[in-house]
């Protein structure tokens, strides 16, 4: 793993605190501030271990995979080859004159 | 009646070889629950006619030649995961009354295979905040010094494994929730590899890390219940399409040749852990070299790396996960809760974002040791069990939790017993391994568990 630069614990003042937990849409009391504020102070010091200055090409899709497509279909045995030979003509059929392209311009 | 202390291994057979009746077993636990979950709390609710009825019907299963198993062994669930018919709280005042309509697809599973459920078991509120003493119901208490943690979240299992109260259990697992109680227990708890069993039906608390798993008295007993509980589930979308596979089958396959690393750092700098674990530590090894192991020193980044990622990652998704409740009832919740989760609600996105891509870079890390190594050893605690009105409500932040590194990892472990302090409270050792490579770890600890004799001591309750 390449060494980055972790950023430095920021310090959250009281006033500065309040304001982030009004933000945040809370409503809590004396003591349960209290409790979030000695909290906030361990995340910040967590925060710190984070690298922050990561090469933009570093930054791959890390939030979900697609799954693959689906399988092919099975190829038919050498044993039914001659019917779906005699059926052939009809797949061969002149294609419709591909309304598909149009109907992708107008999307 | 029947003996208490029973693997699910000896019951099934017993059952199989019908020597033992799956109704005679269930009423005996039921007899012990009710003389002892007074003092352990492990259980939230003992749900006995059910038990009943399920038992019956195993005994006509058996009867009519279509046991499994699983048929007839008694089990008991942590309370987040959904239980049709069956009030499931997550251990909260405020899911004091839910009652779901469908299984999680975990007890589905298991229920179709035939095992009995006893009941609901404690958990930390919403698999994080606790042992609180400010919820309705008290934590569960460590049968082996019922003064002590059980650890967490998953501590009514690991508790009513320990007493023989139940056989086996689901627990769930973010930052260490079922290996935790594991190693404070004395058993065996078994964090899967993510995507490998269905969390569908499992109150989520972090879904970028929670991992559904089985927990019981030893590797074996979680072998058996993974044969069960793995596959694929697409209505989980975490979950993971791979190829049918089975946790018993090589069970007692020799280990000789395994290339297990030592992650020494780990307990000896970065989290120190006490003198009489690391001479367990050391026995723990001894064992593996004995046993026919490539022993070797292995490198991983720091713990506390692995920790800030986890807690941050945790923290801003069940702070999300909660939202709604926190801003109209946050007095509802658990001090430990609120310790725990609040802060969550202050971190901004390019926070979690930033933790999102370290995690990357962790896992990158951790699989590069993978190609030296097929089993890496830890261990998941640093000691044995605190005394448990002294636990701290902000273990994780203040202090780096070991199990956590599995979790960021995205990778399977397994803790089992390694041995006991002087004064008989037990200490767990943890293996981890490459994604995928459960099999290999359930057989390393079900031969590690063997070779040290650990499974033969039970708490005196």
């Amino acid at each position: 793993m390449a060494a980055r630069q972790a950023a430095s614990a920021p310090l959250t003042s009281p006033a500065e605190l309040d304001q982030m937990v009004r933000r945040a849409g809370l409503n809590l009391n004396a003591g349960q501030t209290a409790d979030l504020a000695l909290a906030w102070r361990q995340i910040t010091e967590l925060l710190s271990r984070i690298p922050r200055e990561w090469k933009l090409a570093d930054d791959q899709a890390f939030v979900f995979r697609l799954p693959p497509p689906p399988a092919p279909a099975a190829p038919a045995s050498s044993a039914k080859a001659p019917a779906r030979k005699a059926a052939a003509p009809k797949a061969k059929a002149p294609a419709p004159k591909s309304p598909a392209p149009k109907a992708r311009a107008k999307r | 009646m029947a003996a208490p202390f029973l693997t699910i291994a000896d019951a099934a057979r017993q059952i199989a070889a019908k020597k033992l009746s799956p109704v005679e077993l269930t009423k005996s636990l039921l007899v012990r629950t009710a003389t002892l979950n007074p003092q352990l709390d492990a259980f939230l609710l003992v749900t006995e006619d059910k038990a009943l009825a399920a038992a019956r019907a195993a005994e006509r299963a058996i009867k009519a030649g279509i046991a499994g198993r699983l048929t007839g062994i008694p089990l008991a669930y942590k309370d987040i995961y959904e239980t049709a018919g069956v009030r499931t709280t997550a251990h909260s005042r405020l899911l004091a009354d839910n009652v779901p309509t469908k299984d999680a697809e975990t007890i589905r599973r298991l229920s179709a295979a035939g095992a009995v459920m006893l009941g609901k078991l404690a958990t930390h509120e919403f698999a994080i905040g606790g042992p609180s003493f400010d919820l309705p119901w008290p934590p569960a208490k460590n049968p082996w010094d019922i003064k002590r943690f059980t650890g967490g979240s998953s501590s009514g299992s690991g508790a009513a494994i320990a007493a023989g109260l139940c056989l086996g259990s689901l627990g769930s697992d973010t930052g260490g929730s079922i290996r935790l109680p594991a190693a404070f227990c004395g058993i065996a708890g078994h964090k899967p590899t993510p995507g490998l069993v269905s969390r569908r039906g499992v109150i989520p608390l972090a879904p970028s890390l929670d991992t559904a798993g089985p927990m019981a008295w030893t590797a074996e007993d979680c072998a058996i219940l993974m044969d069960t509980l793995a596959g694929h589930d697409p209505e989980d979308p975490a979950s993971v399409p791979v190829p049918p596979m089975s946790f018993t089958k090589d069970l007692n396959t020799s280990v000789k040749g395994l290339r297990v690393g030592i992650l020494r750092h780990f307990v000896e700098h970065d989290v120190p852990a006490t003198p009489e674990t690391l001479k367990m530590f050391g026995q723990a090894i001894g064992a593996l070299k004995d046993l026919g192991c490539k022993v070797a020193d292995a490198t991983l980044p720091p713990v506390q790396d692995y920790n800030a990622v986890g807690r941050l990652i945790i923290s801003a998704e069940a702070f999300a996960m909660h939202e709604a409740a926190l801003k109209t009832r946050v007095g509802d919740f658990s001090r430990a809760f609120r310790v725990r989760v609040l802060s969550g609600a202050l971190l901004r996105a390019a926070d979690y974002i930033a933790a999102q891509r370290q995690r990357t870079a962790l896992i990158a890390a951790t699989n590069e040791a993978f190609k030296k190594f097929d089993v890496l050893l830890t261990l998941p605690t640093t000691g044995p069990a605190n005394i448990l009105s002294e636990q701290r409500h902000d273990d994780g932040f203040s202090r780096p939790l070991l199990t956590t590194v599995a979790n960021v990892a995205a990778v399977p472990s397994l803790v089992v017993c390694g041995g006991f302090t002087a004064t008989g409270l037990p200490l767990g050792v943890e293996f981890m391994g490459p994604a995928w490579s459960d099999p290999t770890l359930l057989r390393l600890g079900h031969q590690f568990e063997r070779a040290t004799g650990t499974r033969t001591k039970r708490p005196a309750l």
